[in-house]
């Protein structure tokens, strides 16, 4: 209970935080997990879905990210983007799914899944 | 691919479309406006000379019937030639291609598959690598020049890359001017869906044809097509003279658009009347359509090989069947080898008929120098080249007709048949072709090794496989049979068979989360009886017909021992064995009967990976999928397709059950797997008196499920651990293997032989557990047999 109360704390601090939850707004958070790997070709594919990101264009971004997973499939940063990915493409059901996937691949304390299942349950 | 043709009419023609039924409407006669009948002419009623006019007038209306009639025929025929022309788009079926081979620094790759991969893709080794579709080797760096491709995610143009291996990994991708993280080569054609008749084409612009084809075409085949207006009476002439000389049909006068126009509309069939409204069409389509127009079609039309089940049409597919190379980049003797094909594909087929082919190339070459279309010098030159088409082993030359199917099914969720056989749309599937062809050359070499020790099964035995990625649920190969090039009943996915032990996991799963067993638990492997629902009664045996007695659970996985899975199962209860086998993705109906519990249920191979998938992704339940992503034919994404999927499990409890099927390989009926790079897991089955034999294993990349029996259901000499087993091992020998990740979350506790936890350090078997076991009352190392507090004791003593 206690666990529950601070984690709506924390992530109610990072909601209000972060940038409003405009289509522009969903791809200038990338930029806050923009670090989430060290591999160079995963990079690569984050900086492509990102400008596919910013120019609305969410299904190239999907692909990209999908192609990043197959290089880190346990990564759970790939996951919080593709996440992201399809909530600003409107499938809330899949971006739910795909959060409850990386929790099996993130530390048990990760603010960024928090924040994220945080922002997707209440539609930020 | 080349773009559509423009076969549109241009203005003038549709200028010319509309004299055209002026030209054959009859002339208006001229009727009596009160009456609507022929006005009476004077003198009919003079009996003398009213026979021979009425009898003129007879003939004159019969005439004129007969010419409305011609009319008639000739404006449905014109009708006819410009709906078919004008409205031609051909039937483009869609190409199905591999993954992309993605090259970037960490990535698991031998020499051997990045040559083989290279050698599909069409690719040549030369001494300089100057042009796309080349390569050039130096010790262990690869210099490429890879081709442009229009990928899903859009187009790359050729470039040089230089790829360096290194322990059987990519150490470094560069290209020309620094250090690359990521660079694909684009993927192989793998097979297209076609429609009724199979007709596969590229299409391509005339402009886009080597001006030297079309010569050596027209002189061949129609020396005057670009004075005649459609038919050639001298040729029908000559041909005529040559039939009767023969007393049978042995030469045709037909030009090139009389053979473009029976081919188009028309059948085989060789009649006068067809051959007369061949000849009208002709003229009606010439009268439509210019010169360019028409030997354009014909260039994308005439049918010009067989593969299997897929006719080769048109000059652009033709190119890249037998050569390996587009159009434009033929030389003289290839485009005489390709123009010989346009008289008898199969006749002068080069590969079947090397010898034929190459004298009727030659003959062509001959006229080519002799209508100086080439040089004297350069018609000797390409005679003298050998008759060389491309390997039959790249790309293109064969198709995955399992994954095929499977591939089609997965699209008609989202798209129209008759759409995928027409449109051209481009699908880029998840199928290696690495993986693929790994395990269709393991599973025929195993299965003629034990032929040839039981001669008696020769030519019975039958196998089918899938193969995934662990984490995406992408299939990476299915072979649905044993001949992998055979379209017809695909096991992988249609063959229900018994699983036998492969189930077993699902009874073991259900005792580690009702929370009264760990594996070191122990288990009583005797006779058991067991009262079905209609009070039939069910005595499991073991395999090597003895019982074993009190045993740690993971030995009773390990060996696969019947008695105590049975019992074990009946304990912690049938239906939550059913509901394990429903929540981890087996959605057959399953009848909760106790034999179930040893895998009396049928399922494909498909079916049972999707069960095994869900263990190896630590409990991901997710479709296992075929489709990357769709493009149009122009490039343009219409869908793309990436990982979906639910965790219906606590990863930790996976995590759980995989360590028990870790122990079946370390040391169990799968230890034959100990040459390859550990830790892996999985599990050996054998159903009912040794039917069907099953492997189902998985490394830190893929799961691979194989399966082996004989399509009548006939007993074999073998189990699971020598059926099927060595089918995986030689599998992922060739593959690579890679091995599991460590684990996450579970630790090690040891057990002592009563199945009681003791103190860290203490000497006892160990065993993993969830961290969460750490807090259970433990005893301490020197008083070993006794029993405390929630310590897990043997269960079924007080159960049975």
């Amino acid at each position: 209970m206690v666990r529950t109360i601070v984690l709506i704390a924390v992530a109610g601090f990072l909601a209000a935080c972060a940038t409003p939850s405009s289509q522009e707004g969903a791809s200038q958070d990338y930029g806050q997990y923009q670090d989430g790997t060290d591999h160079p070709a995963v990079k690569m594919l984050f900086g492509q879905a990102d400008d596919a990101a910013q120019a609305g264009n969410w299904s190239a971004a999907l692909t990209y990210l999908d192609q990043a997973r197959r290089i880190e499939p346990r990564n759970p940063y790939v996951l919080y983007r593709q996440a992201k990915a399809y909530a600003a493409a409107g499938d809330s059901a899949r971006a739910r799914q795909l959060l409850e996937r990386a929790r099996v691949f993130a530390n048990e304390d990760d603010e960024m899944l928090s924040y994220l299942l945080y922002e997707l349950e209440f539609q930020l | 691919m080349s773009g559509k043709p423009t076969n549109k009419p241009t203005e003038k023609k549709a200028a010319s479309k509309k004299s055209m039924p002026k030209k054959s409407v009859p002339k208006k006669s001229v009727t009596d406006k009160k009456t609507g009948k022929p006005p009476r002419k004077q003198g009919t009623e003079n009996p003398g000379v009213a026979k021979p006019r009425r009898w003129k007038a007879t003939l004159f209306g019969l005439f004129s019937v007969l010419l409305v009639v011609f009319a008639a025929w000739l404006i449905y025929l014109d009708a006819e030639v410009r709906r078919a022309f004008d409205g031609k788009k051909w039937a483009l079926p869609a190409k199905v291609y591999a993954r992309p081979l993605a090259l970037y620094p960490g990535l698991l790759l031998s020499p051997e598959q990045l040559q083989a991969e290279l050698q599909w893709s069409d690719y040549r080794q030369s001494a300089t690598a100057d042009r796309p579709g080349t390569y050039q080797r130096v010790g262990n760096t690869w210099r490429i020049y890879r081709r442009g491709f229009p990928f899903w995610d859009g187009p790359e143009p050729s470039r040089i890359i230089e790829v360096t291996l290194r322990s059987e990994r990519v150490e470094k991708v560069s290209d020309q001017q620094s250090a690359q993280a990521l660079v694909r080569l684009e993927p192989q054609y793998i097979g297209g869906i076609f429609p009724v008749h199979n007709e596969d084409r590229e299409l391509v612009r005339l402009e886009d044809v080597p001006p030297v084809l079309v010569a050596a075409l027209i002189i061949t085949e129609d020396k005057r097509f670009f004075e005649h207006w459609g038919i050639s009476p001298t040729g029908i002439a000559r041909a005529m003279v040559a039939n009767v000389n023969a007393g049978r049909m042995v030469q045709g006068g037909s030009t090139l658009t009389q053979q473009l126009v029976k081919n188009f509309f028309l059948t085989n069939e060789r009649s006068l009347s067809r051959k007369v409204q061949e000849a009208f069409m002709s003229l009606l389509l010439e009268l439509h359509y210019d010169k360019e127009e028409i030997l354009e079609a014909y260039i994308n039309e005439v049918y010009l090989g067989q593969s299997g089940r897929r006719s080769i049409h048109g000059f652009g597919l033709a190119s890249r069947f037998y050569f390996g190379k587009p159009l434009r980049e033929l030389d003289n003797a290839e485009i005489a080898t390709l123009v010989g094909l346009v008289k008898g594909a199969s006749f002068y087929n080069p590969r079947r008929n090397p010898q034929r082919s190459k004298d009727r190339r030659d003959l062509i070459l001959g006229l080519m120098a002799e209508n100086q279309v080439i040089t004297e010098a350069e018609s000797l030159r390409a005679k003298r080249s050998p008759l060389l088409t491309a390997s039959p082993k790249r790309a293109g030359q064969r198709e995955y007709p399992a994954f095929l199917e499977l591939a089609k099914q997965q699209l008609q969720q989202d798209y129209r048949l008759q759409d995928l056989q027409s449109e051209g749309l481009r699908i880029f599937t998840t199928l290696d072709p690495w993986v693929q062809s790994a395990v269709e050359s393991s599973a025929e070499a195993h299965l003629s090794s034990i032929e040839t020790r039981a001669p008696r099964l020769k030519g019975k035995l039958e196998t089918a496989a899938v193969i995934t990625s662990v984490d995406g649920g992408e299939i990476r190969a299915l072979l649905g049979g044993r001949d992998a090039s055979f379209f017809g009943f695909n096991r992988a996915l249609n063959a229900k068979r018994a699983v036998g032990s492969l189930a077993k996991p699902a009874v073991y799963l259900a005792a580690l989360r009702s929370g009264n067993y760990h594996w070191g638990t122990l288990v009583d492997d005797s006779p058991v009886t067991v009262e079905g629902q209609d009070g039939s009664l069910w005595q499991p045996k073991n395999y090597d017909k003895k019982s074993h007695g009190m045993l740690p659970m993971q030995e009773t996985l390990q060996r696969s021992l019947n008695q105590a899975t049975a019992r074990l199962g009946m304990t912690v209860g049938l239906e939550k064995v059913v509901d394990e086998l429903v929540r981890i993705g087996i959605r057959d109906d399953l009848t909760p009967y106790p034999s179930l519990l040893l895998g009396a249920m049928s399922l494909s191979p498909f079916e049972m990976t999707q069960m095994y998938q869900t263990i190896a992704s630590e409990g991901f339940l997710m479709p296992l999928r075929t489709i990357d992503a769709v493009t149009t034919a122009e490039g343009d994404m219409l869908s793309s397709y990436a990982i979906r999927g639910q965790q219906v499990y606590d990863p930790v409890t996976m995590e759980w059950l995989t360590s028990g099927l870790k122990a079946v390989v370390r040391e169990g009926t799968a230890r034959r797997l100990n040459d390859l790079p550990q830790p892996l897991a999985g599990k050996t089955g054998t159903s009912d008196e040794q039917r069907d034999a099953w492997y189902a294993g998985f490394d830190n990349r893929h799961l691979g499920v194989i399966w082996v029996g004989m399509d009548d259901n006939t007993p074999m000499p073998f189990t699971g651990s020598s059926g099927a087993l060595p089918i995986w091992q030689e599998s992922f020998r060739r593959m690579g293997t890679e091995p599991l990740a460590p684990s996450r979350s579970l630790i090690e506790i040891p057990v002592n032989p009563q199945g009681q936890l003791l103190e860290d350090g203490c000497s006892g078997k160990v065993y993993a557990f969830p961290a969460s076991w750490q807090a259970q009352d433990r005893i301490a190392c020197e008083s070993g047999v006794q029993s405390i507090g929630k310590g897990i004791r043997s269960w079924f003593e007080r159960l049975f």
